[in-house]
This record gives structure tokens, sequence and C-alpha cells, in this order.
């Protein structure tokens, strides 16, 4: 059998994880009282009976917001290294570098453009 | 200002009474409670008077009717002091409301409709404030007895 | 129903289980008392008395009452600290039933003892808050001195430290 070598050391954190987790719900479990009852289920209102449903609708901003970052994170991502490695590349990665920025700039100006780079 | 306050008063409300106490404001009393919304209107708008803050709204009991208490003041100098009162019967008299005119008074109708009884006719929300909404009866009025709550020793 | 409602029978009647019972009971009422979160419910002037206690002076975060949380679900303990109007019965109750177990209640001031000066004469007071919810300390005075309610908390322990499991036999003297 191989020896794990390093993967032994991040297995046995999850086991010690795991067990001390289990180990303190297992003994909350075997102490605590519960004792349900129709109030004590309710929402919590500050004492007054819950009013209406609790689902809410979400703004849909923050689902642009999130897009928008997630691409130019990614664009982040992929500079990192290119700049790391750049003396390398020459003139043609240096321009294949500037095409791929410039895709994104495109869809950057669009994205303004359009005013998703304003909070609403 | 200050000396020539009551004559003004008597003036501009000739059906009405004012009585004056030294050191405090003199004291306006109106004929009923259906004369209060144009006479406030008239305390607030005139040049001479601009008693624009309603300090204070609330009621006693006299026994035979009630009298509603207001405490107008200036916001601007002088500052000076001026109360109004008007008669109401105990029950069954309607009172226009002065909401409209002040915004405190809308919680203040609110507390003497619950405490004394007293209906405000046009209040946008009139219904109890200190007590519970399922309260029987108004406590500030003289006859109220409540064997329910209160422990009394004696009486 | 919990389970910890059946192996506390089961278990003493074997020969040291009542032994290992007080052990464990020792410690699981050490660390329930060290730890009492209080729900924040200070109505009136009692209330301020309540946070002078908080406050570095008096200090009740030094027995364990390290933060005062506003959620019944994360509270312990509920401190009533005022008078109790009948307008605010309702939301006490429901609050106290929202509580989770072990909760504890401390009635602070004359007037959540017994109605306080308001007994006779008031027409909206709730004469002492026993009237809508178990209370476990009565601490009288108006308002009692953060002093007094550092002791009514440290009361409140010795009365958690004798705390039994379920379905133990009680033991002949003690507090049912």
């Amino acid at each position: 059998m191989q020896t794990l070598g390093s993967y032994g050391s991040i297995v046995a954190a999850l086991v010690v994880g795991v067990t001390c987790l289990g180990a303190g719900m297992f003994v909350s479990w075997i102490f605590r009282p519960d004792r349900p009852s129709t109030v004590k289920l309710e929402p919590y209102e500050c004492g007054e009976p819950p009013v209406g449903p609790a689902l809410v609708r979400f703004r849909t901003y923050f689902y642009l917001f999130a897009i928008v970052f997630v691409i130019f994170d990614v664009e982040a991502v992929f500079l990192l290294p290119w700049a790391v490695a750049f003396r390398g590349f020459g003139l043609f990665g240096f321009a294949e570098m500037l095409v791929f920025v410039g895709i994104l700039l495109l869809g950057l100006a669009y994205a303004w453009r359009k005013g998703v780079l304003k909070w609403q | 200002m200050n000396a020539s306050l009551p004559e003004a008063l008597r003036a501009a409300f000739p059906g009405a009474a004012v009585e004056e106490r030294g050191g405090f404001g003199p004291v306006l009393v109106l004929g009923g409670g259906a004369a209060l919304p144009e006479a406030c209107r008239a305390l607030r708008s005139q040049p001479e008077f601009v008693f624009d803050v309603l300090e204070d709204y609330t009621a006693l009991d006299e026994g035979d009717r009630l009298q509603l208490v207001l405490h107008f003041i200036r916001s601007e100098e002088p500052a000076v002091q001026l109360t109004v009162k008007a008669p109401v019967a105990r029950t069954g008299e309607e009172v226009p409301t002065l909401s409209g005119l002040f915004g405190s008074a809308e919680w203040y109708e609110r507390e003497i409709f619950d405490l004394f009884g007293v209906r405000f006719a046009g209040h946008p929300d009139l219904r109890r404030i200190l007590l519970p909404e399922d309260w029987q009866g108004h406590p500030l009025l003289k006859d109220y007895r409540d064997d329910k709550t209160l422990h009394r020793t004696g009486d | 129903m919990a389970i910890v409602e059946k192996w506390p029978a089961f278990t003493e009647r074997f020969p040291g289980g009542g032994l290992l019972l007080t052990s464990i009971e020792f410690f699981l009422n050490w660390g329930r008392k060290n730890s009492l979160w209080p729900l924040t419910f200070g109505l009136s002037c009692c209330a301020i008395e309540m946070f002078c206690t908080g406050a570095p002076r008096y200090d009740w975060a030094r027995l364990g009452n390290e933060v005062l949380r506003a959620s019944p679900r994360q509270a312990d303990m509920m401190v009533v600290a005022g008078t109790v109007c009948w307008k605010m019965a309702g939301r006490i109750q429901r609050l106290y039933e929202q509580m989770a177990e072990p909760r504890y209640v401390i009635a602070m001031g004359a007037c959540a003892v017994s109605g306080g000066p308001f007994h006779f004469d008031s027409y909206g007071t709730v004469r002492g808050v026993d009237q809508l919810i178990p209370v476990d300390i009565y601490l009288p005075g108006c308002p009692p001195k953060p002093e007094a309610l550092l002791h009514a908390v440290l009361e409140l322990e010795k009365k958690i430290a004798a705390d039994r499991l379920p379905g133990r036999r009680p033991v002949k003297g003690a507090r049912p």
C-alpha cells in the first residue's frame, strides 16, 4: 500500500474535525430538553403575532452585480500568471493579452452604458 | 405682547371668555367642542397670535360634563403660552378632530378617547392607545369601577 | 419527548448510576448557571438599574451574563425589570413561551413582584408578573440596587445548581 504522504494529514484533520463536531452535537442531544409547542415554533416578531408571509422578493440587481464581479475577477485571475511570465512571451503574447482585455473592455463598456455600474 | 394678549383674544373671539392668571398665560374658554377647529385655525394663522405648537390636549371630568383642555405655545420668540378650554357632554357628543391642523392631536385624541370615551369626528384612526384593544370602560371618568383588575382595600 | 427524559431514570437503577448522574448534574448545572444570557426585558425604571448592572462598575458579565440578547431564542434568563401593563401582558407571555428550555425568570423590582406602588389603585397594571409567567427569583426594591440584582443572579445560580436531571427520584427535603 502506498503511503498517503501529505494527504494523510488532511484526512486526519478532517476526521478530527468531524469527530469533534459530532461529539458536541451528540452530547447536546442527550442532555437537551425538547418541548415544542405551537407558540414556541412561531416566528419571532418581538412578542406580536406574526403578520404576512416570510418569503420576500429579492432585488435582481444583486444578481447583476455578482455576474459583473465574477467576470472581471476571472479576468484578473488570467492576467496575474500572464504578468508573471510576461517576459518570455514577447510581442505575440502581449498582443494576445491585448485582444483578450479588449474583448472584455467591450463588455465593460456595454455594462457601463446599460447603467449596471450604478447602485440601484 | 403679553400685556395685550388677553385683549387681542377678547377682540378675536367675542363669544368666548378669557381668564387671566398672573404668571401663566391666559385661558380662553370656548362655548363648546364644536368651536374648536375654527378657533385653533384662527389661533394658528392670525398674525397677532401664531400659536402653532399644540403642546398638550387632554380632558378633565368635572362631574356633570367634561372639559377639554389644550395648551398652545408659540414656536418663535416671544414664547407665550395659551390654554384653551372647551366643555363637552360626558356621553354622546362627537367633537370635530384637530388632527388635520396639528399632527400631534392625532394621538392626543386617541388618548382622550381611550381614557374618557370622547369620540372625535373625522379622526383617521380612532382606537385605544394606552390600554389593550379589548378593554371595557374609560378609566379616567369619575364613575369608573373595575373589580376584576383592581385590588381595593375597603371601598 | 427528548432522550434526556428517559435515560436518567434508567441509569439510576444500576449500582453507581446515582453517583454518575450526580456528577453529570454537577457539570451540566455548572455550565448552565455560569452562562445565563439575559433577554432584554427592561420595561421602566428598573431597566436603568439593570443597565448599570451591566456597566463596568457592577458588571454582571463576570457572572457569565455576557450579552443581553434581544431574541428569546438565544436567551436563557428573562429579567422582567419594570412595571407590567395589561397591554404588554400578551407579549410577555408569548416571548416567555418562545424561549427555549432551560429558561429562568427574575422578577426585578416591586412592580414585577407584586404591582409595586400600583398594586391598589391602578387600572392598567398587572399585579406582579407571576400572574402571567412562572417566576424563579423575586427581587424587591424600587429600584433594587445593582448589587441587589447581582445577588439575585447569584441566588438563581444556587437554584440552578440544585437542578436535577428529569425523571430522577427527588431528594428528601429538597425543592421539588
